[in-house]
């Protein structure tokens, strides 16, 4: 906002203008943006849109289209430079665009440029806009993906004699990029998968005996091309357990709704275990059993 | 077998359900390849109950049967109303790794009733971590309430399972204690509270030489006090937290609003007492400040001052009772200051800090910033925020925070001149970050 804020440091040339003109495609991914910003770079300027290879930009008509194909190596040499200013920067800016919030590409660029060309206290600075929206979207991105790891239930399928857990979820982001750390550490001997509906995808994991070698131990996949095996035998038991286990330690006399409501916000319940009712009363089970 | 163990489930769960800890943050141990589960970083809450406390763990007692009778306990000896069950180990264990490997929870939190003796008692809760670590591969998170009494040899090995251990001082002081828990006194809870806290000491040290050394309750220790079933005050409270803290080095003090059960005339009557969860409520807010803020425990809560303020946090509080060191100046107080102006966080004042590196922080950058200046306002300055309110009238900003007008803009304020900053009187008790 004020110039005071922009003192470059000596030896960077000053950050890049952004060219009105200038609209670049990408595969979408983070490899592809950081591909993007090496290809601005060599050219002078920024672009002042990032959309997707192969779908038209909307709005305005733009004088260049600049198709950027990803190549790894040049993607982590951008990782390592952005890394080494502010360590943890391009982390943020990847949970930032799996935000899918139009613009936010162009932020990161420019919050990636300015990084470069003024220091690394830019990044924190939230009244530099472009560092607010993409700590900002960041942030949001990085609790949904946190939310994830807590209410994410698996239910315990079998076909063929094999075993798979499988989630189903809805997140409000495009979170499977940065879930399949956290569970392949916690079941890395465990056939998992989340699926996520809102987007038909699936993040699939693969235990490390039953994958090739060299094959990655996750993937995101197409959901339609999965199929379901039958619900375990004990399965309905553990989930009975589970909701008998979440009525019991609720203490009535500090029955707070709307403390509950914040904590857990509705749009969650259709996929928790201990929101579902029990079908058929354990009574009748009890005695059965 | 399944009705039984729902049936044991209930039961052990809701009588466990009044301890309020449930963190399963600062393990450190990894995943192996073949393993299952991690307890590594920050906890996870999985779900809330409807009270809205975090459901992180499987948290249950091993047995409700009990040879105690302490007056505040569902599972005393005298209750006739409850009852009595006890899991088997293996039926823990399976609990345990299905609920784990459905993703519902951290990991186990396992106490238990003292069904005979303490030995037998912890035993048994040392053989349910024992098969989980060793049978099953788990590396989730393990708690293990640490029964009062327990010899050294048990307390070592369920410090070498477990990733937290705790033993509950329960009442914040002996002679309450005594009043209601007959049987118990602080030489138990201490004892074994030393011993847990040496064997962390020993073990850090150890692994500092040699990284492969065994690790010892890595999650820290930690206790709860029981608020309100005997007459303490906050005071009295903090001073012993704060000395819980240093001298027996614990990672968390948790503080649980007693829930009168009845039946028991040691304790109050529920027909006309009220669980004091504003009391709850303010006392993990001056814990916080004396954990994370570096607060002193007089600045906090001065001595003889019995209860905290219930109408303002313990900050504001603070902050009111020492206003010559407001407000303070966002563009040159070291973060630590401005981590003491009530309202701003440790996350506002670094990105304060963060902002004044590449200019002049004004008024309307501390809202963009997303700081919340509610409270604040009073209390810190900008080129074009002066306030001297708080100056001239401690009393007032007391009344509009609390009056919930501490809202807006700083119009009042804005033209006035900059306040004459007087030094503080050199008796003064200067926050220590200065
Ligand atoms: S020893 Fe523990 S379980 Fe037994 S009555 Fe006392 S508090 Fe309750």
């Amino acid at each position: 906002m004020m110039d005071t804020k922009r003192s470059p440091t000596a030896a960077s040339p000053p950050a890049l203008p952004v060219d009105p003109h200038l609209a670049v495609e990408t595969d979408g991914t983070l490899a592809g943006l950081l591909c993007a910003y090496a290809e601005t770079y060599r050219l002078g300027v920024l672009p002042v849109s990032v959309g997707l290879i192969g779908e038209p930009a909307s709005g305005a008509l733009f004088g260049d289209v600049l198709r950027v194909e990803t190549q790894a190596a040049i993607a982590s040499r951008v990782e390592r430079g952005l890394d080494r200013l502010v360590p943890g920067l391009v982390g943020r800016i990847h949970r930032a665009i799996l935000g899918e919030r139009p613009g936010i590409e162009v932020a990161a660029l420019r919050l990636a440029d300015t990084v470069r060309a003024e220091g690394a206290a830019a990044a924190d600075d939230w009244t530099f806009e472009p560092a607010r929206e993409v700590a900002q979207w960041s942030g949001r991105v990085g609790r949904e993906a946190h939310r994830m790891e807590a209410f994410v239930r698996f239910e315990r399928h079998v076909a063929d004699g094999a075993e798979t857990w499988v989630a189903t979820a809805r997140p409000e982001y495009h979170v499977l990029p940065i879930l399949h750390g956290h569970f392949a550490a916690r079941y890395p001997t465990l056939a998992w998968r989340i699926v996520d509906v809102r987007r038909g995808l699936a993040l699939v994991h693969t235990p490390a005996m039953d994958r090739a070698a060299g094959d990655p131990p996750t993937r995101i996949v197409p959901a339609v091309t999965l199929g379901l095996g039958d619900e375990a035998p004990d399965e309905a038991a553990y989930q009975r357990m589970w909701r008998a286990y979440f009525q019991a330690v609720t203490i009535p006399e500090r029955r707070n709704l709307a403390l509950h409501l914040r904590h857990v916000p509705k749009r969650y319940w259709p996929y928790l275990t201990e929101k579902q009712p029990t079908v058929g009363s354990p009574r009748f089970d009890a005695e059965a059993g | 077998m399944r009705r039984q163990v729902i049936e044991k489930l209930e039961i052990l769960a809701d009588a466990a359900k009044y301890d309020a800890s449930c963190a399963s943050s600062g393990g450190k141990r990894e995943n192996s390849p073949t393993g299952i589960g991690n307890s590594t970083g920050a906890g996870i809450c999985h779900s809330y109950t409807e009270d809205g406390r975090c459901v992180s763990l499987l948290k249950v007692l091993f047995s409700n049967v009990c040879i105690y009778d302490c007056a505040y306990c569902v599972s005393r000896r005298s209750n006739e109303e409850v009852t009595r069950v006890a899991f088997t180990v293996d039926e823990v264990v399976e609990l345990t790794m299905g609920f784990y490997k459905r993703n519902y929870i951290e990991g186990l939190f396992l106490s238990s009733g003292i069904f005979k003796d303490a030995d037998t008692t912890t035993e048994k809760l040392v053989a349910v971590a024992r098969s989980l670590r060793q049978d099953h591969g788990f590396n989730g998170y393990i708690h293990l309430k640490v029964i009062p009494g327990a010899s050294p040899e048990l307390l070592t090995e369920a410090g070498r399972l477990a990733d937290r251990l705790s033993v509950n001082v329960e009442i914040p002081s002996e002679a309450g204690l005594k009043q209601v828990a007959p049987e118990k006194d602080y030489d138990q809870v201490f004892g074994p509270m030393g011993h847990v806290r040496d064997g962390i000491t020993e073990a850090k040290e150890e692994r500092k030489k040699d990284r492969r050394a065994p690790r010892f309750a890595a999650g820290g220790q930690s206790t709860q006090l029981v608020i309100g079933a005997t007459p303490e005050t906050d005071r009295q409270i903090l001073e012993l937290s704060d000395g819980l803290y240093s001298e027996q080095k614990l990672r968390r003090v948790y503080y649980s609003g007693f829930v009168p059960l009845g039946g028991d005339d040691r304790v109050p009557d529920p027909e006309t007492y009220r669980a004091p969860l504003h009391r709850e409520h303010r006392l993990y807010q001056a814990d916080w400040l004396l954990r994370k803020y570096g607060f002193d425990l007089d600045e906090v809560a001065p001595p003889g001052s019995g209860n905290l303020d219930a109408e303002v946090d313990p900050k504001t509080s603070y902050a009111l009772r020492f206003p010559y060191l407001f407000p303070v100046d966002v563009n040159t107080a070291p973060v630590e200051w401005l981590q003491r102006v009530p309202g701003l966080g440790i996350r506002s004042a670094k990105r304060i800090v963060a902002a004044r590196r590449r200019g002049v922080v004004r008024w309307d950058d501390l809202r963009t910033m997303g700081v919340v200046l509610k409270r604040a306002q009073f209390f810190l300055t900008t080129p074009d925020h002066r306030p001297q309110l708080i100056d001239r009238d401690p009393n007032a900003v007391r009344q509009r925070i609390v009056g919930g007008r501490g809202d807006g803009a700083p119009q009042l304020s804005l033209f006035a001149p900059a306040p004459v900053r007087l030094a503080a009187p050199a008796s003064a008790p200067l926050p220590k970050a200065a």
